[in-house]
């Protein structure tokens, strides 16, 4: 991590300093002094304390969005990360008389701490875990809060001291509403900038599985572990502010009830959408306030809300937006002019396998054992840089677990895969990734819910130099990285015959179509070695053709290419060399037709030519 | 010594009320791969649907324990009803397709079903009728032992004994085991998958309202927020014990309830929650699969 | 008028559509090869006949009863068995507990199902000395022999076999092969997709060809043995067209 922000900080320009104080962020302040100074002036002390209200459950709302919008992860404990936020940061003020503001980064940074010990052991295994554990972590940081003396067990702390900057004091409703506002609109401003960024889509892309994602380079346990603890530090603000406008923090303040009431202002907005949350956390907390006799029902109604919306309506109020939008034509033009490389299809950085002729890719005797079955037996094959090599042999030969060994999905139970002469056998699939391989899979995964476009930019995360710094505080680079990077997607689309398509989603296109987009994912990674399960299954003579053409081009660039394929016709007409598995084992290694020729192989395709005679004991059973 | 042993007792006392609903928990969960959050609040439910059938005229003459019987069996066939209707609306259209979705109607679910209950009883803990057996104590080694303790221990682990041999023993429960592996080969056997999960819902259903009738009886009252916790540390048993697993479930549910007894009767009450959750954090970092779970192999 | 026809089926997923149109037939006592390249429909069109995925259209007729569109456990019940490609045994339960399962449709009858299961370990006295074993723990070809004694303890009328022979060696695959071919002889009607061509022509009365969904050429198994289209499709005999036209572009 700590190397893609140096990158990043080197190979930005640091022009986008500019962009910190940026119109959105001005705007969303003038809309906070905007409601406060409305609050002032015609609000009562009642209706600003109403105010401030929501501006907590907002502020959570946006936290736990981050988690559960943007992530998909369902966390039931996120009042943890609230109290952890308010003690700490009451913690500050009473026991060591630190100033407010700065307890913040402190109760911010504790929050992280708490969020990487849960979030680490617990987003390893399935999804549903963390919803358990997260309710314990709740449960587990109430009990402790209300049994620790140094909390002030049940009692709480108290009082605390008055928020303050250069001698201003933030004690009356109004004062409070106004620091509430001010960084209820920075967190706005942040919260949707994160959304937007290459690392909302990054998370976007890991809800539904993790296989793909990690193919792609996308770091899977780290962007949730990420998104758990973006989402903490929203709530750890969130606590703190909390604490210093009541003054004192006790254990009552922070229940799974709390957890529960923010997962519903989420459902309800619309997972994903930040004006979604905002307008639900006024819907939730004002209107009870305004019509008095829904305070006993309020609970059943949210709760019945919920289940209908979940039911009926699951994008919530008001659906999240994702789509990234197709560059305008004057931004296609400009990316020929841009610095950023959107011009070559593939390689980043030629490999130094390509200038000496040495091979890329080493499978050196790998063996995959599955639960005592073996499904390799002492594989070996090379690769070198601008070849395609067809590794081909009947279904169950062992093509796909080969794959799977190369690309780190599974490891190598004995044996060694090198990749440039470095030792990848026990390296996980998104590193793999980065070091450019990439591939496609036999039954197209494509992640539904985003565009064709999307689908393809998921696939620039590990090559784009952007970091979290860039997301949060230059969103005038990542639009015109996008732009960039959705030109070059454009291209590669294209390159595959389907940019007509790029803003349609997978689940309305046919077979073919979506292989295209998974070869397009697989180039927009500008990978040294391209692996392609069965491309040109379900494709028309005329669609294999292009395919060929596209295959050859890409070797032309210095690609190294491996192509497992069914069909005969294309790989003897793009394959320089052949491996042809069977058993789990390497039958057949070399040219194309002289392999094709060769009676072992024949027979592991088409079955045994003694069969053919039918001289066997069931002959009888041939009429 | 006494302590101790009255502490074990107790221990496996709440630990068969957490195995009985645990055990509801890892056959749906071992199914439909999804936490079904209602499913503490069904043990509160048929609790309220026993309490409300032990206040009846007509069984109010009998004896405690055909009344206690009866009430019982109500309460089964009412909470069975609620979680199939509760399946057949809200539930089945999720299953499969959204897991988020599902742990979010279910945790609504369990809201709604207490703010019901709350409406219909009030907010006031009902008190069951009191029964002999809580104040009578049988003198075992030295110790006294509750009656209402071996009721519960005795009838729990009855009915534990009875799940395990329905889950290996008759060719429903291996169908549901096969379930757990792989729904498409299993509907090629001739299976009727949704019938076998609706079968699921009930047997689930069925035992959390046998604990809910239990816990009225054990402790005397029963509240409207009684299920949810429960249901929590059931499924929080569940999967230290084994997900899926029948066995791992009654394993789970009694160190859980052991756990329980030994920080409440050596340490302090208030910390045990938070025991048990730092337990299971525990277990997720030594052995995800849980005790008795099988680590699921690699596929190619 | 054959025991199974599928006249006319649409499949697929979601919007998409796999199988267009396709109409085929199996007789009682007939081996029927469905042949094709991956991705052609074949898997689909077996899951569309048992009932694993409705189809869109058509009507799949066995022995005058229309199938198209009931649940797979009614499928099962009317006599057609689909063995899936990947064996997809039970791992985690014995052999015995598998062959079982096999047999849920006769669950009402104990005796008969332990009949069964025993007439199964008869046939592969393998899965006999193997009966308490988890099946996650048999070989491939165990696996295979369990997959299709799991689909005979109901004696099917119909029993379809996808890809029986993947990933096993020439022998064992033979030898699962063989077993389907005696199986017709003895009347049930198979439907075959098999990726070891020569070998399921070699048992296959008649077989099909599909190539992108639909049905692209049939005939009896020695025709088509004899075709060399089938051989092209396969290995790539006429891969001429193709690489000339794309050395052009």
């Amino acid at each position: 991590m700590t190397n893609r922000i140096k990158s990043a900080f080197t190979d930005s320009p640091l022009r986008d300093l500019g962009d910190r104080a940026s119109t959105s962020l001005l705007a969303m302040l003038g809309v906070s002094l905007l409601i406060v100074g409305a609050l002032d002036l015609y609000g009562s002390d009642y209706v600003t304390t109403i105010a401030i209200g929501i501006t907590t459950y907002a502020a959570l709302g946006l936290g736990l969005n981050i988690v559960m919008g943007y992530a998909g992860l369902l966390d039931m404990g996120y009042a943890a990360f609230f109290a952890i936020g308010a003690y700490a940061s009451a913690i500050c003020g009473i026991h060591f008389q630190l100033n407010f503001f700065l307890s913040i980064p402190i109760a911010v940074v504790v929050t992280g701490i708490a969020g990487i010990i849960i979030g680490y052991p617990t987003l390893r295994l399935r999804p549903d875990y963390l919803a358990i554990v997260t309710i314990g972590f709740g449960e587990l940081i109430r009990t402790v809060a209300n049994n620790w003396d140094y909390v002030g067990a049940s009692r709480g702390l108290y009082p605390l001291p008055i928020p303050s900057i250069g001698g201003y004091q933030f004690m009356t409703p109004i004062q409070q509403a106004l620091l509430a506002f001010l960084l209820l609109g920075v967190a706005v401003v942040f919260c949707n900038r994160l959304g937007r960024s290459h690392i909302g889509r990054a998370w976007r892309a890991i809800r539904s599985d993790d296989i793909v994602p990690e193919s792609l380079g996308l770091p899977t346990l780290r962007l949730k572990i990420g998104a758990y603890i973006a989402g903490g530090a929203m709530g750890a603000l969130a606590g703190a502010i909390f604490a210093a406008r009541s003054v004192a923090v006790d254990p009552t303040n922070f229940t799974l009830l709390l957890s529960v009431q923010i997962i519903m202002v989420v459902v309800l907005g619309g997972l994903g959408s930040t004006s979604g949350v905002l307008i639900a956390a006024v819907i939730f907390v004002g209107l009870p306030e305004w019509l008095r006799e829904f305070q006993d029902y309020r609970l059943l109604l949210f709760s019945v809300a919920v289940i209908a919306l979940v039911e009926f309506r699951p994008q919530g109020m008001i659906p999240e937006r994702v789509a990234t939008r197709i560059p305008k034509a004057g931004a296609r033009a400009a990316r020929d002019t841009e610095k950023v490389d959107v011009g070559r299809l593939t390689v980043k950085e030629p490999a130094a396998a390509a200038v000496d002729g040495a091979p890329l890719l080493e499978v050196r005797g790998v063996t995959k054992k599955f639960s005592g079955l073996t499904a390799l037996e002492d594989v070996s094959m090379t690769l070198t840089a601008g070849r395609i090599v067809g590794i081909i042999g009947p279904n169950g030969a062992g093509k796909t677990t080969l794959v799977n060994a190369i690309t780190g999905v599974h490891h190598a139970t004995s044996g060694t895969v090198l990749l440039d002469g470095v030792d990848v056998t026990a390296m996980i699939a998104h590193r793999v990734a980065r070091r450019g391989v990439s591939r496609s899979f036999q039954t197209a995964r494509l992640i539904d819910q985003l565009t064709v476009l999307d689908n393809v930019l998921v696939a620039d995360y590990a090559r784009s130099n952007l970091g979290l710094r860039h997301a949060l505080l230059s969103p005038r680079a990542i639009r015109r990285y996008d732009a960039a990077a959705a030109a070059r997607a454009l291209t590669v689309l294209e390159r595959v015959g389907i940019d007509q398509l790029a803003e349609i989603c997978p689940p309305e296109l046919s077979y073919a179509d979506r292989r295209r987009v998974e070869v397009a994912r697989a180039l927009m990674m500008s990978p040294r070695l391209l692996i392609l399960d069965e491309p040109a299954a379900g494709m028309n003579p005329a669609e294999k053709k292009e395919l060929v053409v596209l295959l050859r081009a890409i070797a032309a660039e210095g690609v190294a290419i491996a192509l497992i394929e069914h069909d005969m016709p294309l790989v003897t007409s793009v394959a320089e060399d052949v491996v042809v598995l069977d058993q789990g084992r390497v039958i057949a290694t070399g040219d194309p037709h002289e392999v094709l020729a060769l009676p072992q192989v024949i027979e592991a395709y088409l079955g045994a030519p003694t069969a053919l005679e039918g001289g066997t004991r069931h002959g009888a059973a041939q009429r | 010594m006494d302590t101790f042993i009255q502490v074990v007792l107790t221990g496996f006392t709440i630990g068969s009320f957490y195995a009985l609903v645990a055990l509801g928990y890892t056959m749906v969960y071992g199914i439909v791969r999804l936490i079904n959050f209602a499913h503490g609040d069904l043990v509160m439910v048929g609790a309220f649907f026993g309490w409300a059938l032990l206040q009846l005229d007509w069984i109010e003459g009998m004896p405690m324990l055909p009344r206690l019987i009866v009430a019982g069996a109500g309460a089964v066939v009412g909470t069975s009803l609620l979680a199939l209707v509760l399946l057949r609306t809200l539930y089945t259209r999720l299953i499969g397709r959204s897991t988020l979705g599902f742990m979010l109607v279910t945790l609504s679910v369990a809201f709604a079903l207490e703010e019901i209950v709350k409406l219909i009883f009030g907010a006031q803990q009902k008190y069951y009728p009191p029964n002999d057996l809580s104040s009578e104590t049988i003198d075992i080694g030295g110790v006294a032992v509750n009656g209402m303790d071996l009721v519960v221990i005795g009838l729990a682990g009855t009915l534990m004994v009875g799940m395990i041999w329905f889950a290996h023993r008759t060719i429903t429960g291996t169908a549901m085991r096969a379930l757990a592996v792989d729904h498409d080969a299993a509907r090629l056997m001739g299976i009727n998958v949704s019938f076998l999960i609706a079968a699921a819902f009930v047997i689930g259903a069925s035992l959390a309202a046998i604990t809910g009738i239990l816990s009225g009886t054990y402790y005397g009252r029963v509240s409207f927020d009684m299920g949810f916790a429960l249901g929590l540390k059931a499924f929080t048993a569940a999967v230290i014990g084994g997900i899926g697993n029948i066995g791992g479930a009654v394993l789970g549910g009694l160190t859980i309830g052991l756990l329980e007894a030994f920080v409440q009767g050596y340490l302090a009450g208030a910390w045990s929650d938070a025991v048990i959750f730092g337990a299971l954090i525990l277990v997720l970092y030594i052995r995800p699969s849980g005790i008795l779970g099988e680590r699921v192999a690699e596929r190619a | 008028m054959a025991l199974l026809s599928v006249e006319d089926v649409d499949l697929g997923y979601g919007e998409l559509t796999v199988v267009h149109g396709l109409t085929f037939e199996v007789n009682a006592g007939e081996v029927v090869a469905l042949l094709g390249p991956n991705g052609a429909g074949k898997t689909t069109t077996m899951n569309g006949i048992s009932g694993v995925l409705k189809p869109k259209r058509g009507r799949i007729v066995l022995d005058g009863k229309n199938l198209a569109g009931r649940a797979a456990h009614h499928v099962v019940a009317e006599g057609f068995r689909h063995v899936p490609e990947g064996r997809r045994v039970f791992g985690t339960l014995s052999v015995k507990e598998n062959l079982r399962l096999g047999a849920y449709s006769l669950r009402k009858k104990p005796s008969l199902i332990a009949e069964r299961v025993k007439e199964v370990y008869d046939l592969f006295p393998v899965l006999g000395e193997r009966r308490e074993q988890l099946a996650g723990t048999l070989s491939g070809g165990e696996q295979q022999m369990l997959a299709v004694g799991r689909a005979l303890v109901t004696r099917p009328r119909v029993l379809a076999l996808d890809e029986p022979s993947l990933g096993l060696s020439p022998r064992m695959q033979h030898e699962i092969l063989g077993v389907a071919s005696d199986l017709a002889s003895q009347g049930t009607a198979v439907l075959l997709v098999e990726q070891n061509v020569r070998e399921a022509l070699r048992i296959a009365d008649r077989a099909y060809v599909i190539e992108l969904g639909r049905v692209v050429l049939t005939g009896t198994g020695k025709e088509l043995a004899a075709d060399k289209r089938i051989e092209a499709t396969y290995l790539g005999g006429g891969s001429d067209e193709l690489e000339s036209e794309a050395a052009e572009a």
